[in-house]
C-alpha cells in the first residue's frame, strides 16, 4: 500500500486519487496547494522528482494538466500530483523555488506550452533560439505544421555569467573540437579555475514529442529508439511497456528475458565506450583503443545477434522481433566470456597507470547532498550516493528472475564514475549469463493486435545506461498517439553537470564532461 | 607506460583492409540492409511498400516488377523482409550504399570533379558537424579512428577548424537551431569544398523538413555532393562513401 495513503495532511489535498499502474497514484491538487504538497513528498516521505510536465486535456480543449511525478523511496512506488490551469497565458505557482529539481522542466513546460510557473526566476531562452517563435508554443493542439518563416537563430547573447575582475568568459561551440555533439558552453574562469559553466542545449531539439503525435504506436517505437542511438533499445523498452501496461498486453516470457539480455548488453557496450572515451579525454591513446576494440567487438555482437549495431528494430509492441537460437546463444556466451576477461585485464591495467588516475581522482566532485537535490539519476548519480535504480526498486521486464547488486559510491570524483561503470559491466555479464540458461522455446512476442481505447494513458520506464528514463503516452482517436512525454536521464543529469567543474581547472573540463558520458541528443529529443 | 606500448604491440592488428580487400565477410560490421534479390514479384503484394514506416520502398500493385528500395530514405528497420512473403526482399550484408547523387555540389560538373579529386586524392581534411544526430550516427563516424577501421591509413583526418577542412561532413537532419551554425561552419571552409551528408536524417529522410524544429532539408541549404545512406551508416558505408566521393572507389 503506498504510504502516501497513510498521510492524512497530503491526502486531504488530493482529489480523484487513483491507481495509475500498481505501486503508483496520481491524484489532483489545487494549484494553491501544489508547492505545498510537492515539499511534503520531498521532505516527509523522502521522495524524489522523477519528472514534472504538461499535457492538454482530452475533455476539455484549452484545458492543461501540469503533472509532478515522484518516487517514493525503494519499495515505496510512485505519486503523480497534477493540477488544472486555464486561459490563454496560464499560471501556476513554481515547484522549483523549493525543489530544485524542478528547475528545467518548468522551463520546458513555460516554452512547450505557454503555461507560466509564476516564480521560476529564469524562463524562456530555454529551447527555442529563434525569435520568431517566441509566441509559438508547440505542444498545444492548435499550433502545427512546419514554420518556414521566421528570422534567424539567435546566438547566445546573455551576458556573463558571472561578473567581476579577472573573470574570463569563454564560449564553446555549438560547433567544437573532434566529432562532438552540438552543445554551447559558457565557460566562466579565473585563471586556470573554472567558476561556473553554463550548458545551453537543445540545440537538437527535433521535436519527437510533437511529431509522435500523428503515429500509431507501432511507429512510435521506431521514433523512441532514435531519441539516442546508443541507448535506443532503454528507450522503446520504456515506451513499449507504456503502450503495453495501457493495452493490457501480455508479453511472452521469453520476450521479457530477450529484453533483459538485450538491455545489458546495451549497457555493457555503451559503459565501455563511456571508459574509452575517458582514456581518451585523459590522452591516454592506446588505452582509449583497446577499449574501443572491446566496444567494436559488441557492436558487431549485437549484429550478428539481431541484424543491427545499435539494437534498433528489435523491440516492437508485445515483445522482442527476434529469437536467438541455439548457435546465437553460444556465440553470445562465447564473446561475452573473452570481453570479460579483455575487460578485466584493460581495467586492471588502467588501474595501474598513475599518470590516468591523477587525472581523475578527486576531480569533478558532485556531493552526495547535491546529488539528492538535483535528483540525479543513474551511474552518475550512483556515485554520489543516490541508491536508485529503476531495476532493482521497480523490477520490469525479467529483472526479478535475477540476482544482482546496484554498485553505490559515494566519492562522487571522476574516478568513482569509472569505477562504478566498471562494476556495473560485471554486473550485467552476470545478468546474461543467469539468463541465457533460462532462456525456453517459444515465441518472443504477442503478435495480438491490440486495442488502444481513446484517452487512455500509462506510464512505463527502464534504466538505461545513462540512468532511468520515463515515458509516458496518452492515447487518442483513431488509435494515434495523443501525447508522448519523455524524461530521458540526460535531462536530469545535464541539470546536474555544472555542479561538477565548479572550482576544477580549465584542462579537467573534457575529462569531467567525458566521465558524466551525457547525451545531448537524449537531452534535446 | 611500458606498459601500455607492450599491449598495444600485443594486440595483433585488427585494422580492416578495405577498401583493398573485399570484406563482406567481417561478421557484423555492418547492420543488414534490406535488399531485392529478384527482378520479379507478385503483381498483387505490396505488403513491403505498406509496411515501410517511412515510404521509402515503391511497388507497383499492376506490374510484376521487383519493389524499389531508395536507400537515402530506409530506416533500416528490416520490417519489409520479415512481411515479404516470397523473400523478394531479404537481408544482405551489403554495405556499399552511397551514390553519387546529381545534386548542386561541386562534384557536378566533369571538369571541377576531376580537379577536385586530383586535389583531395592522398589527403582529405574533415570537419564533422553534427546538426541534431541522433547520437549514433556520431557514434559509428567516431568509430573510424578506432582501431578497426583507422581512416588515417587512407589519408582522411579529422579536423577541429573548418578553415583546415575539405569536406563538411554532416549529420542529423538540420534542426533550426543549427541552421545558422551550419551555414557559418560551411561559409568557413575555403574553396574548393564539398558537403557530404552522413545517415538518413541528413539524406533528407523521415525527420528532416518535417516540423517546427526541422524546417529545411540539408539539401536545400547546402550543395550536397553525396549522401551516405545508413541508419546509422556503419564505418564501411562511411568509408565507401569518402572514397566514391574522391574517385578511389567506382561505384
Amino acid at each position: 500500500m503506498n504510504p502516501v495513503f497513510f498521510d492524512e495532511a497530503l491526502s486531504q489535498k488530493l482529489a480523484h486519487a487513483s491507481e495509475v499502474a500498481p505501486e503508483h497514484i496520481a491524484g489532483e491538487v489545487n494549484a494553491a496547494d501544489l508547492v505545498g504538497a510537492c515539499v511534503r513528498l520531498n521532505d516527509q516521505h523522502g521522495a524524489r522528482l522523477l519528472d514534472a510536465f504538461a499535457l492538454e486535456n482530452q475533455e476539455q480543449p484549452g484545458q492543461y494538466l501540469v503533472c509532478y511525478t515522484f518516487e517514493l523511496g525503494r519499495d515505496g512506488g510512485m505519486v503523480t500530483l497534477y493540477t488544472k490551469v486555464n486561459g490563454e497565458r496560464p499560471g501556476y505557482p513554481a515547484v522549483s523555488p523549493c525543489i530544485h529539481a524542478a528547475d528545467w522542466f518548468e522551463r520546458e513546460i513555460y516554452e512547450m506550452y505557454g503555461i507560466e510557473p509564476a516564480g521560476h526566476p529564469m524562463l524562456g531562452e530555454f529551447i527555442f533560439r529563434n525569435s520568431a517563435l517566441q509566441n509559438f508554443f508547440p505542444l498545444r493542439k492548435t499550433s502545427a505544421g512546419v514554420i518556414q518563416s521566421g528570422g534567424d537563430e539567435v546566438l547566445p547573447t546573455a551576458g556573463p555569467a558571472i561578473k567581476g575582475e579577472g573573470v574570463f568568459e569563454m564560449p564553446l561551440g555549438p560547433v567544437y573540437s573532434g566529432v562532438a555533439e552540438a552543445i554551447h558552453f559558457q565557460l566562466s574562469s579565473i585563471g586556470e579555475e573554472i567558476l561556473w559553466v553554463t550548458p545551453r542545449l537543445f540545440y537538437k531539439h527535433r521535436a519527437y514529442e510533437k511529431t509522435a503525435e500523428n503515429l500509431l504506436p507501432q511507429q512510435a517505437v521506431l521514433l523512441a529508439e532514435r531519441i539516442s542511438g546508443t541507448t535506443g533499445f532503454a528507450e522503446s523498452l520504456a515506451f513499449c511497456q507504456a503502450v503495453e501496461n495501457l493495452a493490457h498486453m501480455e508479453v511472452p516470457e521469453l520476450g521479457l528475458y530477450l529484453r533483459t539480455v538485450f538491455a545489458e548488453l546495451e549497457r555493457i557496450y555503451n559503459h565501455i565506450g563511456s571508459i574509452a572515451d575517458l582514456c581518451e579525454s585523459t590522452s591516454l591513446g592506446v588505452g582509449a583503443a583497446q577499449g574501443y576494440i572491446l566496444k567494436e567487438r559488441l557492436l558487431r555482437l549485437n549484429t550478428q545477434l539481431t541484424g543491427h549495431r545499435y539494437l534498433m528494430g528489435v523491440n516492437r509492441i508485445g515483445g522482442v522481433r527476434v529469437d536467438l537460437n541455439k548457435e546465437k546463444r553460444e556465440l553470445l556466451r562465447q564473446t561475452l566470456r573473452d570481453v570479460r576477461r579483455d575487460f578485466r585485464k584493460w581495467i586492471k591495467m588502467l588501474q595501474d597507470t598513475d599518470t590516468y588516475l591523477d587525472r581523475l581522482e578527486g576531480i569533478g566532485v558532485v556531493k552526495p547532498a547535491s546529488a539528492k537535490d538535483l535528483s540525479l539519476t543513474g551511474p552518475v548519480g550512483r556515485v554520489s550516493g543516490v541508491d536508485r535504480d529503476f531495476r532493482r526498486d521497480h523490477p520490469y521486464a525479467a529483472y526479478s528472475e535475477v540476482r544482482f547488486t546496484v554498485p553505490v559510491l559515494e566519492d562522487g570524483d571522476c574516478l568513482a564514475r569509472m569505477r562504478v561503470r566498471e562494476l556495473e559491466v560485471e554486473e550485467s555479464v552476470e545478468i546474461i549469463e543467469q539468463l541465457l540458461p533460462q532462456l525456453s522455446a517459444g515465441i518472443p512476442a504477442n503478435s495480438a493486435v491490440p486495442e488502444f481505447p481513446a484517452g487512455e494513458y500509462a506510464c512505463g520506464f527502464s534504466e538505461g545506461p545513462r540512468g532511468g528514463t520515463l515515458h509516458w503516452v496518452w492515447m487518442g482517436e483513431g488509435g494515434l498517439i495523443w501525447r508522448w512525454r519523455v524524461r530521458p536521464p540526460s535531462l536530469v543529469n545535464w541539470h546536474a553537470y555544472p555542479v561538477a567543474p565548479e572550482g576544477s581547472v580549465f584542462q579537467d573540463f573534457p575529462i569531467i564532461l567525458a566521465s558524466f558520458g551525457l547525451s545531448a541528443a537524449e537531452c534535446d529529443r | 607506460m611500458a606498459n601500455w606500448v607492450l599491449k598495444g604491440l600485443a594486440t595483433q592488428v585488427v585494422t580492416t583492409r578495405y577498401p583493398f580487400r573485399r570484406e563482406d565477410d567481417i561478421p557484423g560490421a555492418c547492420s543488414f540492409t534490406p535488399s531485392v534479390t529478384k527482378d520479379q514479384c507478385l503483381s498483387t503484394c505490396a505488403e513491403c511498400a505498406e509496411v515501410c514506416p517511412t515510404g521509402a520502398i515503391r511497388k507497383s500493385l499492376l506490374s510484376p516488377d521487383a519493389p524499389e528500395i531508395d536507400y537515402a530514405r530506409c530506416i533500416f528497420c528490416r520490417q519489409c523482409a520479415e512481411v515479404c512473403p516470397k523473400r523478394i526482399i531479404s537481408l544482405s550484408k551489403r554495405f556499399e550504399l552511397s551514390s553519387l547523387n546529381d545534386g548542386g555540389g561541386i562534384l557536378k560538373e566533369a571538369g571541377t570533379a576531376n580537379k577536385v579529386r586530383r586535389l583531395f586524392r592522398r589527403s582529405l581534411h574533415i570537419r564533422h558537424m553534427d546538426a541534431g544526430s541522433c547520437e549514433a550516427c556520431l557514434s559509428e563516424i567516431s568509430a573510424l579512428s578506432s582501431p578497426y577501421y583507422d581512416l588515417n591509413r587512407l589519408g582522411f583526418f579529422f579536423t577541429n577548424s573548418p578553415r583546415h577542412a575539405d569536406v563538411l561532413l554532416v549529420s542529423g537532419p538540420v534542426t533550426k537551431n543549427l541552421e545558422q551554425s551550419l551555414q557559418k561552419t560551411y561559409e568557413a571552409i575555403p574553396e574548393p569544398k564539398m558537403v557530404i551528408g552522413a545517415g538518413t536524417c541528413a539524406a533528407g529522410g523521415w525527420m528532416a523538413g518535417q516540423n517546427y524544429a526541422c524546417r529545411k532539408r540539408l539539401d536545400s541549404l547546402l550543395p550536397v555532393d553525396l549522401v551516405i545512406p545508413g541508419c546509422p551508416p556503419s564505418p564501411l558505408t562511411l568509408l565507401h562513401g569518402l572514397l566514391l566521393a574522391l574517385g578511389r572507389v567506382t561505384k
